[in-house]
C-alpha cells in the first residue's frame, strides 16, 4: 500500500533522450517533454542573493514552490519543472516535502543523483499523514493572497488553504471580502500580521539559527513527520527546532546536495510544555525526522 | 526543568523619551544565582582608575607591557585593600577556577582589549593557581580576533575560543540558556549564550574598551559582556531605532553570565570618540592610556560615559545624549561625521542596567579611587 501511494508521490522525470538512461537507474516514472508540456510550469527554487539591501536580520530571499502545492492541493494539479544544473535535489526533496505531483526536467549529468534521491526517499516511505498546521487561508485567489501565502510560507506559518471558515485552526485568515480599503504597501506586514494575532508561542515549527530552511509537518496517530528543505544546498552548521508535540522519540535522516546519504544528528533535546526541542549539529540540503511517543 | 523567568522590561521607567515602546522580553535559563562575587560583585560602586602616560605610545602603536603591568596592580590592590597583587588576585580567583576573559575586538586590529593587558590578566591569575589550559580567552567572530595576535602574548595551554567559527552558526552557544523577543518582526527571535560559559566557566573577566557606539552611547562593561557572549542581537537596531537602551541589561543581568563575571578591567590605552564600535576612521581615535577596574560595571560605564562625552565635546562633536532625528546619517555619512548620528542612541542603557540591580549609576554614590602613573 505505501509502495502504491509512494509512487505517486514521487517525482516523475521528463525525459526526451533514449530509455536506457533512466532505465537503468531504475526510475520507471518518466515522460517526454511534449507529454509534460500542459503541466503548469514551478519556477526553479533555490535562494536569489540580495547583497545590495541590507538588513537587521540578514535574511535571505527565498524562491519556493511549497506555498502553491498548498495553495493548488485541492485542484491535484500537475506540475513540471526544467532545471538547470545543480537543482535537481533541492526540487526533488521541496516537491516530496509538499507532496506535490511534480514532473522534472533535469540536467542529463544529473540523472544519478535523481536516482539516488528516489531511492533514499522509497527507503523512507511512510503513510500519509494530514498536514499539521496553525492557520486555515480563506483564498479569494487573488495575488495579493497568493503573495501573502509565499511570504507565511518563507517565514515557516503552516497554513492550509480551506474554502469556509472551519475549526481547528488556531488562527482563520480571510482576504477577500474583508478587504482593506488601501493595502499595506507590503504584503509582508500581512505575513506579520498573522504571525501577530497566532502567537509565536502557539506555532507548530519554529527553526532558530538559519532563516533558509522551509519545513512542513505532517502528522496523526501520535506520530509526525517533518521535512526540512535547506535552500542554501549547502550545510547548515547548527539548526534549532522547536515542534509541536512531546515527541519522547525521535529519529532522521538526510542527503546532501549530490543525495548521498548525510549524518544526522538530534541534539540538546528538550520537552516542555507540549512542544520538543533540538539542534541539528548539520543540516544538510534535506532532512525527514520521525516523532513518535 | 527549566527555571522561566518571565521579565517585562520596564516601560513605566521613564528613561528616555523611547523607553515607552520598551519591548517584552522571555528570559529562559536553568540557572540561578550562584555565590555573592557576580555583578555588580565584592566592590560595588567602587572602581580604581589609574592613568599612566607611558603606558602607551600612539606614534609606534605600541603598548609598554612593564607600564601596564603596574596599571593593573595598582588598580587591582586599590579596589581590593590588599598589599600585594596576588592577595588581591586571590580574593577573586582560586585554582580550581576555570577563567574567561571576554576580549573585545570589534575595532582590532585599532581599538581592542590590547594584549598587553590581556597578558598582565593571564599572568596574575597563573600567579594565583590557575592552570593556564583553564583560562579562556573568548570573543565571538574569529576574523576580529585573528587580527589581534593574542597566542604570542601568553603562555602556552592558554585558550582562544571565538563562537561563531561560521558566521550565524548556533553551535557554540546554549539552548537553554535565551533571551526571547521580537524587535522588528524578525522570524529569529532568540539570543542564546555562548556556550563555554553555562558549560565551562566558573569565573569571567570582562576586559572593554574606551569606546562611543553608534547605538548604544557608549559601548563598555555592560555593551561588552552581554552583546559580546550572546548570539542574535545585532538584530536590536533596525533603521534609526536600537533596542540597546533595554537588552544589554537584560542580557547581562541573565544567569550565569551576571553570577560569573566577578571583574571588569576597561581598557583604556586607546579609545574611539565617534564611529564605535569599529574604528576605521583614523582621527576617531584617541589615546586615554587609562585602565579602570573594577566589580561594578554600571559604575564604571558611568565614568565612560563622561570620558567619551567630554572627548566629543572637545572636539566639537554632538552629545551622545542627541536624539535630534535631523542628526541621522547612515552609513558612510555617519562614520565620516561626529555630528550625525547612525542610530537615535542610548546611552541611557547604563541607568537602565543599574535598575536591574547590575550596580550603581549615581556619580555621588561612585567611590573612584584616581592615580597616576609616570
Amino acid at each position: 500500500m505505501i509502495a502504491l501511494l509512494l509512487a505517486a508521490a514521487l517525482p516523475g522525470l521528463i525525459w526526451d533522450g533514449p530509455a536506457p538512461g533512466p532505465e537503468a537507474a531504475g526510475i520507471s516514472r518518466r515522460c517526454t517533454s511534449a507529454e509534460a508540456a500542459g503541466y503548469t510550469r514551478l519556477p526553479t527554487p533555490g535562494i536569489r542573493g540580495r547583497a545590495e539591501e541590507a538588513s537587521a536580520t540578514r535574511q535571505a530571499w527565498i524562491i519556493a514552490n511549497g506555498w502553491r502545492f498548498e495553495r493548488y492541493r485541492a485542484r491535484n494539479q500537475v506540475y513540471r519543472y526544467e532545471l538547470p544544473s545543480g537543482k535537481t535535489v533541492l526540487a526533488v526533496a521541496e516537491a516530496f516535502a509538499w507532496d506535490a505531483d511534480v514532473w522534472m526536467k533535469i540536467d542529463p549529468a544529473e540523472l544519478p543523483h535523481f536516482a539516488r534521491m528516489s531511492a533514499f526517499l522509497r527507503a523512507h516511505a511512510a503513510e500519509p499523514m494530514p498536514p499539521v498546521v496553525n492557520i486555515g487561508m480563506l483564498d479569494d485567489g487573488s495575488p495579493l493572497a497568493g503573495e501573502i501565502m509565499n511570504l507565511m510560507a518563507r517565514k515557516n506559518l503552516l497554513f492550509q488553504v480551506i474554502s469556509s471558515p472551519e475549526a481547528g485552526y488556531d488562527f482563520v485568515f480571510r482576504l477577500g471580502s474583508e478587504k482593506p480599503k488601501t493595502y499595506p504597501a507590503n504584503p509582508a506586514d500581512y505575513a506579520e500580521s498573522v504571525r501577530k494575532q497566532l502567537g509565536d508561542e502557539k506555532r507548530a515549527v519554529r527553526i532558530y539559527g538559519t532563516s533558509s530552511v522551509l519545513v512542513r509537518l505532517t502528522g496523526a496517530g501520535g506520530k509526525a513527520r517533518l521535512h526540512l528543505v535547506n535552500f542554501t544546498q549547502n550545510p547548515i552548521e547548527a539548526v534549532r527546532v522547536r515542534v509541536k508535540g512531546e515527541w519522547s522519540r525521535r529519529s532522521g535522516a538526510a542527503v546532501d546536495g549530490s543525495a548521498q546519504p548525510a549524518a544526522l544528528a538530534l541534539e540538546d533535546s528538550v520537552m516542555e510544555g507540549g512542544f520538543t526541542e533540538f539542534t541539528i549539529p548539520s543540516l544538510p540540503l534535506y532532512a525527514i525526522i520521525d516523532l513518535g511517543r | 526543568m527549566q527555571r522561566r523567568q518571565f521579565l517585562r522590561a520596564a516601560s513605566a521607567l521613564g528613561l528616555t523619551p523611547a523607553a515607552h515602546a520598551a519591548p517584552q522580553y522571555r528570559v529562559v535559563t536553568p540557572y540561578t544565582k550562584e555565590g555573592t562575587m557576580g555583578m555588580p560583585g565584592l566592590y560595588p560602586s567602587s572602581l580604581v582608575s589609574v592613568h599612566a602616560p607611558k603606558s602607551f605610545d600612539p606614534a609606534a602603536d605600541k603598548a609598554d607591557p612593564a607600564t601596564v603591568n603596574a596599571m593593573l596592580d595598582r588598580c587591582m590592590t586599590a579596589l581590593t585593600g590588599e598589599k600585594t597583587p596576588a592577595g588581591a588576585w586571590r580574593r577573586f580567583f582560586e585554582p580550581r577556577d576555570t577563567v574567561g576573559i571576554k576580549l573585545n575586538c570589534s575595532g582590532a586590529p585599532q581599538i581592542m582589549s590590547h594584549p598587553s593587558v590581556v597578558a598582565a590578566i593571564v599572568k596574575n591569575l597563573v600567579a594565583v593557581g590557575v592552570a593556564a589550559k583553564n583560562i579562556w580567552l573568548y570573543e565571538r567572530f574569529p576574523d576580529q580576533v585573528r587580527t589581534v595576535g593574542y597566542p604570542s602574548w601568553l603562555p602556552e595551554g592558554v585558550n582562544i575560543l571565538t563562537a561563531e567559527t561560521s558566521r550565524g552558526s548556533i553551535r557554540n552557544y546554549d539552548p537553554r540558556v535565551y533571551a526571547e523577543v521580537n524587535f522588528f518582526g524578525e522570524e529569529d527571535t532568540r539570543s542564546c549564550l555562548v556556550r563555554l560559559i553555562s558549560e565551562r566557566l566558573t569565573k569571567i573577566i570582562n576586559v572593554p574598551n574606551m569606546k562611543d557606539h553608534g547605538a548604544s552611547g557608549v559601548t563598555g562593561c555592560l555593551k561588552n559582556i552581554a552583546y559580546g557572549s550572546f548570539h542574535n542581537v545585532a538584530r536590536s537596531h533596525h533603521d534609526a531605532k536600537t533596542n540597546t537602551l533595554t537588552f544589554i541589561g537584560t542580557l547581562a543581568a541573565m544567569e550565569p553570565l551576571r553570577s560569573r563575571t566577578v571583574l571588569h578591567v576597561m581598557d583604556g590605552l586607546k579609545g574611539v570618540w565617534h564611529g564605535g564600535p569599529f574604528a576605521p576612521v583614523p582621527r576617531f581615535r584617541f589615546f586615554p592610556r587609562r585602565m579602570i577596574v573594577g566589580t561594578d560595571p554600571v559604575a564604571i560605564d558611568r565614568v565612560l560615559l563622561d570620558v567619551i562625552e567630554a572627548k566629543r565635546k572637545a572636539e566639537g562633536a554632538i552629545s551622545v545624549w542627541d536624539r535630534d532625528p535631523r542628526s541621522l546619517k547612515r552609513g558612510r555619512g555617519f562614520r565620516d561625521d561626529p555630528d550625525s548620528n547612525n542610530f537615535i542612541r542610548e546611552p541611557g542603557h547604563i541607568e537602565y542596567a543599574s535598575t536591574l540591580g547590575l550596580g550603581t549609576y549615581d556619580m555621588a554614590k561612585i567611590r573612584m579611587q584616581d592615580f597616576r602613573i609616570e
